[in-house]
């Protein structure tokens, strides 16, 4: 059972229902989101932060997807790994790709800037300094402002896993039947 | 020995586009700019983006501003983030938060200096960071204790320093001491 109840836009004020509006404009409203609603400040900045990830993080819609869903990996968030997987698919992501994320290292489909990115991810989500030599690959590769997106994506998500872990959100929902590659390890 | 650079450089005013030096200013009027935000505006966007959250977070948890500094001090320490700790220290001395209670608060658990209501936030601060599972009494307790808005108001507050202070790590951010 969720940590508080989901709401509906019925349950918003008027001038919240707007906020409720503009994520839905995007798609059905995720579980989380309708618990996050509760504070319909907070789920309007939290989601506006997430729209200026999602759309100006500077890497295309495939790699970023790939980037999410390293982070959700690491995070064994089965919610967020579900939610995702088929937003992947269908901005072109491959499935032999999803499949080879969580050994990335012995892969060979990844190019030299996806590896850079994915381990400069596991790096970020391990906590504390990077080695140089990450961050300098990372710099090979991506501007600043893109090196700087990539981190707060990551830590954006690494939040979002924290928030449905303490809310409890069904990590079944929404897509309950894609399996989880950690149980595998 | 002289701690390494940051990763990527601290940015003043004029460096942003004329259309950013709005959110500069915006960000400016309420003290000075942090080294965290000179390094988030290398990317202007992405700066107004999540310091407007920030300001929602800090501004609205919907719990006293003391209580506010308690839980950000708090996460600092479960974080060892330095940064975050002379940061927010300033601002909780500025605001009145009882002295005692900042010296209490590495073992607040075992102090009497918390009211109830500081215990059961602090207890759930302390799940949070940890990424530990909500125990079915600190549940019951938010519950009694806090509104539906309050819980979801406290989670993003924390959640939100725990994001900082990793950002701040990565990319080698040091405190500015006076």
């Amino acid at each position: 059972m969720t940590l508080l109840p989901p709401l509906d836009r019925g349950d918003l004020t008027a001038e919240h229902q707007a906020v409720w509006d503009e994520i839905a404009s995007y798609g059905p409203v995720a579980p989380k989101l309708k618990i996050i609603a509760h504070h319909p400040d907070v789920l309007r900045e939290y989601w506006r932060l997430g729209v200026v990830l999602n759309e100006q993080v500077g890497l295309d819609a495939p790699t970023m997807n790939l980037l999410v869903m390293r982070t959700s990996f690491l995070d064994r968030n089965a919610y967020c790994w579900r939610q995702r997987v088929p937003k992947a698919l269908a901005v072109g992501l491959s499935r032999a790709k999803i499949d080879s994320l969580a050994n990335w290292e012995i892969s060979d489909l990844f190019s030299p800037s996806e590896r850079a990115m994915l381990a400069y991810a596991d790096a970020v989500v391990g906590g504390g300094e990077v080695d140089d030599a990450v961050v300098d690959e990372m710099k090979r590769y991506f501007p600043s402002s893109t090196l700087l997106a990539i981190t707060i994506l990551v830590l954006y998500y690494n939040l979002s896993h924290r928030l449905v872990d303490v809310l409890d959100v069904d990590p079944a929902a929404g897509n309950g039947d894609e399996p989880l590659p950690w149980e595998a390890l | 020995m002289t701690p390494a650079p940051a990763v990527l450089p601290l940015l003043e005013r004029i460096d942003l586009p004329s259309a950013a030096q709005p959110i500069w200013d915006r960000i400016a009027a309420r003290g000075p700019v942090a080294p965290m935000i000179k390094v988030l505006a290398n990317h202007p966007a992405l700066l107004e983006a999540y310091w407007q959250l920030g300001v929602e977070v800090n501004d609205e948890p919907g719990i006293p501003t003391t209580t506010v500094h308690l839980l950000g001090l708090r996460t600092c320490q479960l974080d060892q983030s330095e940064y975050g700790w002379t940061q927010r220290l300033k601002k909780a001395h500025a605001d009145g938060v009882d002295p005692a209670k900042i010296a209490a608060l590495d073992d607040w658990s075992h102090s009497t200096a918390f009211d109830d209501d500081e215990r059961v936030l602090l207890a759930f601060t302390d799940h949070l960071a940890a990424r530990a599972p909500l125990a079915a009494s600190l549940r019951a307790e938010l519950g009694e204790r806090f509104a539906p808005r309050q819980i979801v108001g406290v989670a993003m507050l924390v959640l939100y320093y725990v994001m900082n202070h990793k950002y701040v790590d990565v990319m080698k951010i040091r405190p500015v001491h006076q």
